[in-house]
């Protein structure tokens, strides 16, 4: 190589070595906070083949009336195992939502189908449910919710039942594992040591399934995980057995309130990480920074669609502080379960 | 001889007859009482667990069956029979209570009013809210309590009287033979 070939060489290199000395700069004045790492979309619901696709939905379609049943069986299998959605109106027809499609199902359905649909839904047990339907959804076995519209009886300023059902909306909750792999990076440091993450998105892009999804791969690393799973939705208990596939160190706190069940783990069960579910309050705020200053980490998910929709929530004071590590954005274009932003906390 | 046998036979006959009476009475309270046993616990569980019906079911037919005498036991069988029902049919609690009732409890001395009291969970099982669950099983305790009570007396009086009736028919039968 000439000393002219050197030189052009060694110019070349010069941008990457800017951008370089730029990168550890920002990181090392503490200006990664709008730092975007990646914006590159990753997609964490592969296609089929590459993961395993678990569908528990299944039970669900048995609970609706024979006409809507034989339809939806009358669907072809893949497009029935990747029904997102089923929306059910009083006096109108079934909707199903599947692969970003909405197909709209023939014949309408009665107040009496409803009344029917939600009793099965419940197991016929409407005490078990009574304080969720108060809240406006029910989880049912599996950890799909299921929400409620109709007329809310107000008692002493809180809502006590909502009755004349309106309409339901039936979300499916998926396990696809592996959806997390490429997430893992920013969960587990390169010494093993473990971080806060806070992942938000609007509702339907796959936070609780990113979450179980994590709760499984740190388990299999060997990490004592705890689950506060306030909805039962993250680990789908029912009758003390998870309907996912989780490792061995997977302790689930079902049905508690964050703020509370938080604490409790972290008396209780020494967990090295805790993962719950949408936090939105200040006492959850509050649980949130109590974990990380025991030396327990955290991954919670949050509502939101962008960082300045942070600011208008109860769990901004934990992002000023710089309580997460990484937040990871996720959005529902082409498909939910994408990655759109990671930041820096 | 076989006059003798045939005089034997009847009065055995009589007496057997009076005495399954008066048992039939006997296990009429029995099975009121083991109904009423079954509501109580199904009202603890409701009321300490708050569990769905179907998880309440399969844990108490379990213990139903290991405190009774195992398949012959009623609130076991009335148990897995809703169960079976809810889980192959998938109908509504109210007609799988009712007609598990009708299965368990159509062969056996039970009386209309009874059965229709049973029946009477069915319209109320799981579809309130906490606080009307106790009332109902409350309410129904009550009228099984006037059935238990009812039954006592039956048994007590009618018992006795069917039990002598037989042995005096078999007697009467077996004089008028010779």
């Amino acid at each position: 190589m000439s000393d002219d070939d050197r030189v052009l060489f060694y110019c070349r290199k010069i941008p990457a070595v800017i951008f370089l000395q730029a990168v550890a700069l920002i990181y090392l004045c503490g200006y990664d906070k709008k730092f975007i790492i990646s914006a590159c979309p990753i997609h964490i619901v592969l296609e089929k083949g590459q993961v395993l696709l678990m569908n528990h939905f299944e039970k669900v379609f048995q609970c609706f009336p024979g006409s809507v049943r034989e339809e939806i069986g009358a669907l072809p299998p893949g497009m029935r195992e990747s029904i997102e959605e089923i929306r059910v109106y009083r006096g109108r027809e079934v909707q199903l939502f599947a692969g970003g499609k909405r197909i709209s199902l023939k014949g309408k359905t009665s107040g009496q189908d409803i009344n029917n649909l939600l009793n099965n839904l419940m197991k016929f047990s409407y005490y078990a449910y009574e304080e969720d339907i108060a809240r406006g959804f029910i989880t049912i076995d599996g950890g799909h919710r299921v929400g409620i519209c109709g007329k809310a009886v107000v008692d002493d300023g809180r809502v006590s039942l909502i009755r004349d059902v309106s309409s339901l909306n039936i979300r499916c909750s998926k396990e696809i594992l592996g959806c997390s792999d490429s997430i893992m990076k920013y969960v587990v440091g390169p010494w093993g040591e473990l971080r806060n993450l806070l992942v938000v998105s609007p509702p339907a892009c796959g936070k609780t399934t990113l979450l179980r999804d994590l709760a499984r791969n740190l388990s299999l690393l060997g990490y004592k995980v705890g689950i506060c799973d306030e909805r039962s939705e993250i680990a789908g208990m029912s009758a003390g057995v998870s309907h996912y596939t989780f490792g061995t160190m997977v302790d689930v706190l079902d049905g508690c309130p964050k703020a509370e069940g938080m604490c409790m783990m972290i008396r209780s069960m020494s967990p090295q990480i805790i993962i719950t579910d949408e936090i939105s309050t200040e006492e959850d705020a509050a649980a949130v920074r109590s974990c990380a200053g025991s030396g327990v980490s955290v991954i919670a998910s949050a509502h939101g669609s962008s960082f300045e929709d942070m600011k208008k929530t109860g769990v901004w004071s934990l992002l000023e502080n710089h309580i997460f590590d990484y937040l990871i954005f996720l959005i529902n274009q082409p498909r939910a379960g994408t990655v759109g932003e990671v930041r820096c906390g | 001889m076989v006059k003798l046998i045939g005089i034997i036979l009847a009065f055995a006959g009589c007496t057997a007859v009076g005495f399954l009476k008066a048992s039939d009475l006997r296990q009429r309270e029995k099975l009121l009482l083991d109904f009423k046993d079954l509501l109580l616990h199904i009202s603890t569980e409701i009321s300490y667990f708050k569990e769905p019906l179907p998880q309440i079911f399969d844990r108490l037919s379990v213990e139903c069956c290991k405190e009774g005498s195992g398949s012959d036991n009623e609130t076991g069988l009335l148990l897995r029979n809703c169960l079976t029902a809810y889980r192959t049919e998938g109908v509504d609690m109210d007609r799988l209570w009712k007609n598990a009732v009708d299965f368990v409890y159509e062969d056996l001395p039970v009386t209309q009013r009874d059965m229709d009291i049973m029946k009477k969970c069915g319209d109320f099982l799981g579809q309130s809210d906490f606080a009307g669950q106790q009332e109902h099983f409350l309410m129904l305790n009550h009228q099984l309590d006037r059935q238990i009570e009812q039954a006592a007396r039956a048994a007590d009086t009618k018992g006795k009287m069917y039990s002598r009736l037989g042995i005096s028919a078999g007697a009467v039968l077996a004089i008028v033979l010779i």
